[in-house]
């Protein structure tokens, strides 16, 4: 009973890691940016597919085609925002949603066309034999994973907070005339940071992609993870999109183990509509940052 | 006839006779599930133009379907009173939802609506008992007129039918979008505070375009279920909501017509994108995204750009513009605003402490003090904005303390901000007009029939708000957009629009900050025009100019207490106020 | 940029030119058009893949021997994105504007459901290739009377499978199925056929479509001491699940039924070891051609599908595409016009021999088909047993 218990929580931890994942770059994106990125799935997708690509079909070492997929989602966030978003940073906020869900379908679809629908193993450098704690089984590709996103996440935050090129982009999305003022090079602020938000998405779709599998149509689920991951711990937050997406782990873990599998997503959106209904700027959010 | 009116037959005229001109039923059905997307997308537009984006919108499609085929095939109800009712089911759930929802603003709000979605989705999927779950409940009984036989047969009656269900769509959004109400909803996205201090509610408002919008995508939902006569829980999943956003936003948000050309173009794109075989989605993927950048306001915005030919006559006022009702006609008990013993703390500090402070009728009263004195603490807390922690607040004898700001702004107690507050996209006149809501006395159903109450009434707001803009001096500007105002003409629109709710008293914070001596000048002429038509004003200033000038008394601030009273005389000689103002010293230039 | 406003504007006007027109038809009087719609984009988009390829590959070699009454057939494609009323727009295109007089598809059995009412208006049959619903077939269902259905419904993969599960010894039953029709109306058959072989089912547990991580399911099922697991999903979940399970130290039997994946998928998608020992029912084996029901068409049909470079895992998927181009093209024959009543009739009479094994309809438009229990033995493809088709229309019958 409790041994179950355990491994329902411990099950759950390590989902939560990857959801985490998930909404690590959405929530500088969406958070920090204020752009509804609907194609936030697919720029996960692309670091899959660029991963794929490099070890699988071109034989390149596991983790450094990891980091190259990663640089390269970051370009394609760079060449997006630079080309796309910047034309339409002055209009309300549905504009730029509309342009990603249009590049959600474009990217998606053009990943059927270059590689197949036809679902991906990537066949990564961990073993697959569990590693055991008594009778909790846990097995290493999923730890590695978690313990990348941790350090991301960790990363992340002090680069936010500590770094001078943190600090001008902290500047230019509170205060962007401000921050032309002092200097700061707001374009390629907004280019930087729309290419790590897309840099961390492809560090997530290239992990999870090992994980699990590789197929054009995986982001939408990661999506719908990702927002629900950032709601919880509040826009722009860093350590509350880890909170958040261990807490939505847990609950769809213990959810499913036991109430009942087919309504687990439910679940985490249950809560998460709780949540923000007894308090409006999600766990860690800051009263007033609604828009 | 204005060439709008002509080409509005022409289309009308056209589609009533199309099935007839040998389209064939392809078409047809395009044009009817054109025509479902079309009551969707015009639902999710008129939610949108209060600024609330509903990205859940496909559940109350989908519950509109599902109650509308259920019942039917449970209950052997004919559909012509089950999609009514689908209709008011998806409704109810909306106004549910809106009740828990629609405190939350923004991004907020969006996501929860995501997630009310997809908890819909799955209670769909999981309900076997109710729904069937994922497999679909089929042999949902064609539409018919109250008995089988009855029944709609080709594809021409449901054409006609939709014509019908998008007619009445298209003048029920219309007559919202083009009447007080829009201009209710457009306010509350521009700037909320704003519209509350003008007496518009926010959460009423946006309240009624949530539940229209949620009776229209019933009716879409109940239309559907008899039309294609076989249900199944992807009616809930969320690309349908991202179609009905496309159509919205790139055919037009905020318009009437939008959500129409929207819904037609991309219901045909898609399907005429089919002759690109295996490119098709990437092709539509592009051409969205051409739509998007280059006509991010939407196609009928530049298509009306395209047709128009030359400015827009003005419009012609019917009256002198000279006169216009003050609030203050009745005699009303004095003092017109009294605060006891009022006190607001935010943490340890007090920023107002025990404040005592009457206004008489037809009073002009000053409250001055140094920066952080709590002036616009206590402004606050007059106008709702701010609940005191202790002490009441009277209104003309009636107790307003701690309720919601248009509540109190429809009593008759406005404000004007202390920065410049307008609705900044409008045109100015439009900016006045939708500040004179609280005066409008015709009903919801005035508003939707048209009637000619309501046309007169409307025709007398309008003078209102030009008479109004005389007075101030902006009548010139009638037309233009209210961001393209300079500053100091701008002052003058937020006092317009303070004026419009037709207030007895009128609270200004820092009417003349950043105005020039001549501004000034004419600000302080306003005032005292604005007395005379029997207001009673309480203001807050540091232009020491414009206080001595005008006002009967002063009222002084300092740390949040009152430290001293009396005419604007009595109060330069007073020794606290001099060392309040210590450092200074040219405040208290002599006028 | 205003220049860009009026290319795009052009662009559109031109797309409702193309409405004024009419989309561009091949009008020329030679080819017999069949119309198939498959998920094309999506998250099923592999299997309408797969299937469409199958179809293709029989397109061809139907016309490389001459075509049908001396026309070549050709497939007029269209995508639904794994969604019901997509199907339906699909299917108006192609029933008014393509004029096709045959449908196969759609896959799904919610999107096969969607077109089977307008189908029936306008009197076209559509052969059915995968869809497992038993509401498809029946008659109370509206548009069943158009419906020619190869693929199995769960109902025959429990009986064609019946004889074999006594010997399986499974006892404590976990099943982990997919939330869709397949996987509930599996449940349903197949918990049927568990239950009157003694067997107790420990737990049911549905996953989403679009799930990857199953150790909520799997570590319920291992609480509740099951020896057994029986799977409903396609062939990228199964695997998914087979190697959670060995990470979760669950070393059960596992049966895997609906016929999308097989022990060469697994072994791909999953690994060797993870598959090891795994049985799978299916309703083709490439590595026997004697076991199809026309083993020269088998044998063309693998070469094929080897010379075009398609994915190998989705071989067994392809066959239904395979044998519905087939069937239609007999169909055709026998009727010898290409109209939608000759072929309707022709299709109820049909007999013929596909990879699905004997092809024929009862009265309700449902074909039996072979039922082939598959294991991974060694790490490679081995067979446990098989009913053929015939034997199925017996063992229906005596029901």
């Amino acid at each position: 009973m409790l041994a179950e218990l355990v491994q329902h929580v411990v099950n759950g931890l390590i989902l939560g890691g990857g959801y985490a994942l998930m909404g690590m770059g959405l929530t500088l994106i969406f958070g920090i940016m204020r752009v509804v990125n609907f194609a936030h799935g697919e720029l996960f997708m692309l670091g899959a597919f660029f991963l794929y690509t490099l070890f699988s079909l071109g034989g390149v070492n596991f983790f450094a085609a990891c980091l190259l997929a990663v640089a390269g989602v970051a370009l394609v966030g760079a060449i997006v925002e630079r080309l796309i978003l910047r034309r339409l940073r002055d209009q309300p906020i549905e504009i730029p949603m509309l342009a990603m869900v249009a590049l959600s379908v474009i990217f998606q679809n053009a990943a059927i066309l270059l590689w197949d629908p036809s679902p991906k193993t990537v066949r990564h450098p961990f073993s697959p034999v569990p590693l055991t704690f008594g009778p909790i089984h846990v097995v290493a590709i999923r730890v590695f994973a978690g313990a990348v996103a941790v350090a991301l996440i960790v990363g992340a935050h002090l680069f936010i907070q500590r770094t001078r090129l943190g600090r001008a982009m902290r500047a230019t999305f509170q205060d962007t005339d401000m921050a032309r003022l002092t200097g700061v090079d707001v374009d390629r602020i907004y280019m930087f940071t729309f290419g790590f938000g897309a840099a961390l998405a492809g560090a997530s779709g290239a992990l999870l992609g090992a994980v699990f599998w590789v197929y054009p149509a995986m982001g939408d689920l990661a999506a719908l993870k990702s927002f629900a991951v950032v709601i919880m711990g509040g826009l722009g937050n860093f350590p509350g999109a880890i909170v958040g997406g261990l807490l939505l782990g847990v609950a769809e873990s213990l959810g499913a183990g036991y109430i009942s599998s087919g309504y687990k997503d439910a679940i985490g959106f249950v809560l998460i509509i709780l949540l923000l209904v007894w308090r409006p700027q999600g766990l860690f959010g800051k009263k007033g940052l609604s828009r | 006839m204005s060439s709008k009116a002509l080409l509005g037959i022409v289309a009308a005229a056209l589609l009533l006779v199309l099935p007839l001109l040998g389209v064939d039923d392809y078409y047809l059905h395009l044009l009817i599930m054109g025509g479902i997307f079309f009551l969707l997308s015009a639902g999710m537009n008129l939610l949108l133009a209060a600024g609330q984006l509903n990205l859940g919108h496909t559940a109350f499609f989908g519950i509109g379907a599902y109650a509308s085929g259920l019942l039917s095939l449970r209950f052997d109800l004919s559909p012509v009173f089950t999609l009514p009712a689908a209709a008011l089911v998806s409704g109810l759930v909306g106004w549910l939802l809106g009740m828990v929802t629609l405190r939350l603003r923004g991004a907020y709000f969006v996501l929860v609506t995501i997630g009310f979605a997809e908890v819909i989705r799955l209670v769909a999927t999981n309900w076997m008992d109710l729904t069937q779950g994922p497999l679909g409940l089929a042999g949902v009984p064609p539409f018919n007129l109250g008995a089988e036989r009855f029944a709609l047969a080709g594809k021409r009656d449901y054409y006609y039918l939709m014509v019908l269900l998008a007619g009445a769509t298209l003048w029920v959004t219309a007559r919202l979008l083009r009447s007080r109400v829009g201009r209710a909803l457009r306010a509350v996205r521009e700037n909320e505070s704003l519209a509350e201090s003008s007496g518009i509610s926010a959460y009423h408002h946006t309240m009624l375009a949530m539940v229209v919008s949620c009776l229209l995508a019933g009716a879409a939902g109940g239309f559907y279920a008899h039309y294609i006569t076989f249900l199944s829980p992807e009616l809930f999943g969320f690309q349908n909501t991202v179609t009905m956003a496309v159509m919205v936003v790139a055919g037009g948000q905020g318009t009437v017509l939008g959500p129409a050309v929207g819904a037609l173009v991309f219901t045909f794109v898609p399907e005429l994108l089919r002759m690109a075989a295996f490119y098709r989605m990437l092709l539509y993927g592009v051409i969205l995204l051409l739509v998007v950048m280059f006509m991010p306001q939407g196609l009928v915005f530049y298509l009306r750009r395209l047709l128009a030919s030359g400015t827009p006559a003005p419009g012609e006022p019917t009256s002198d513009g000279a006169a216009f009702e003050a609030g203050a006609a009745a005699p009303a008990p004095d003092p017109a605003l009294s605060l006891r013993d009022v006190t607001v703390r935010f943490g340890g500090l007090a920023a107002v402490e025990g404040l005592d402070l009457d206004l008489a009728r037809g009073e002009i009263l000053a409250l001055i003090g140094p920066n952080g004195a709590g002036k616009s603490t206590a402004f606050n807390v007059v106008t709702g904005f701010q609940p005191p922690d202790a002490g009441r607040v009277h209104f003309v004898g009636a107790d307003i303390t701690a309720e919601p700001p248009y509540r109190i702004a429809e009593r008759g107690l406005v404000r004007m901000f202390q920065r410049t507050s307008l609705f900044p996209d409008a045109a100015v006149l439009d900016n006045v007009l939708t500040a004179c809501h609280r005066l409008a006395r015709t009903g919801l159903l005035d508003v939707l029939l048209m009637t000619r109450l309501h046309r007169i009434e409307e025709q007398r707001l309008e003078d209102r708000a030009r008479a109004i803009l005389a007075f101030v001096g902006l009548s010139h500007k009638g037309d233009e957009l209210a961001r393209s105002l300079s500053c100091g003409e701008q002052r003058l629109l937020g006092l317009a629009i303070a004026l419009a709710p037709a207030p007895s008293v009128l609270l200004l914070d820092e009417p003349a900050a950043g105005l020039n001596a001549v501004e000034t000048g004419r600000l302080m002429r306003l005032i005292e025009g604005i007395r005379a038509r029997g207001l009673s004003i309480l203001l807050v200033e540091h232009d020491m100019k414009l206080v001595m000038g005008v006002c009967d008394r002063v009222v002084v601030l300092n740390y949040g207490v009152k430290i001293a009273e009396g005419t604007p005389a009595e109060i330069q000689r007073h020794a606290e106020v001099i060392r309040a103002y210590l450092g200074s010293g040219d405040a208290l230039a002599r006028p | 940029m205003k220049i860009f406003r009026v290319i795009t504007l052009a662009a559109l006007s031109a797309f409702a030119g193309v409405l004024a027109i009419g989309a561009p038809q091949a009008q020329t009087k030679t080819p017999i058009k069949v119309g198939l719609i498959q998920p094309l984009s999506g998250p099923v988009a592999a299997s309408g893949s797969y299937i469409t390829n199958g179809a293709r590959i029989a397109t061809d070699r139907v016309n490389a021997k001459g075509g049908v009454l001396g026309r070549p057939l050709e497939l007029v494609i269209e995508d639904n994105k794994s969604d019901p009323a997509e199907t339906r727009n699909a299917a108006e295109k192609l029933i008014v504007r393509d004029k096709v007089p045959v449908i196969i598809g759609a896959w799904g059995s919610s999107m096969t459901l969607a077109m089977m009412p307008l189908a029936a208006q306008h009197g076209i049959p559509i052969v059915v290739e995968t869809s497992s619903s038993g509401k498809i077939t029946d008659p109370k269902t509206p548009g069943q009377k158009v419906v020619s259905r190869i693929s199995p419904t769960s109902e025959l993969e429990a009986v064609g499978a019946g004889a074999l599960i006594p010997k399986l010894g499974m006892k404590k039953i976990g099943y982990m199925a997919v939330n869709t029709d397949w996987g509930r109306g599996a449940v349903a058959a197949f918990g049927e056929a568990f239950k009157k072989n003694g067997a107790t089912i420990e737990g049911v547990e549905y996953v989403g479509q679009a799930d990857t991580d199953f150790y909520a399911q799997l570590t319920k099922f291992k609480a509740a001491g099951v020896d057994s697991i029986v799977i409903t999903d396609d062939a990228p979940k199964t695997a998914k699940m087979l190697q959670q399970m060995k990470e979760l130290g669950l070393n059960v039997k596992v049966l895997v039924t609906g016929g999308s994946a097989w022990p060469d998928s697994i072994i791909q998608l999953a690994g060797p070891k993870a598959a090891e020992g795994a049985m799978f029912i299916n309703f083709y084996n490439p590595y026997d051609h004697a076991m199809a029901g026309d083993p020269d068409a088998s044998k063309a049909y693998v070469k094929e599908w080897k010379k075009r470079n398609l994915p190998w895992i989705g071989i067994v998927e392809g066959m239904r595409g395979f044998d519905a181009v087939n069937v239609v093209a007999k169909a055709i024959e026998a009727a010898k016009e290409p109209t939608a009543p000759k072929i309707m009739a022709a299709l109820k009479r049909i007999e013929m021999r596909g990879l699905y094994g004997l092809i024929k309809f009862d009265q309700n438009g449902q074909s039996y088909c072979n039922i082939i229990v598959a294991q991974v033995k060694d790490g490679k493809y081995g067979v446990v047993a098989m009913t053929p088709s015939s034997k199925l229309w017996e063992m229906s019958a005596a029901k």
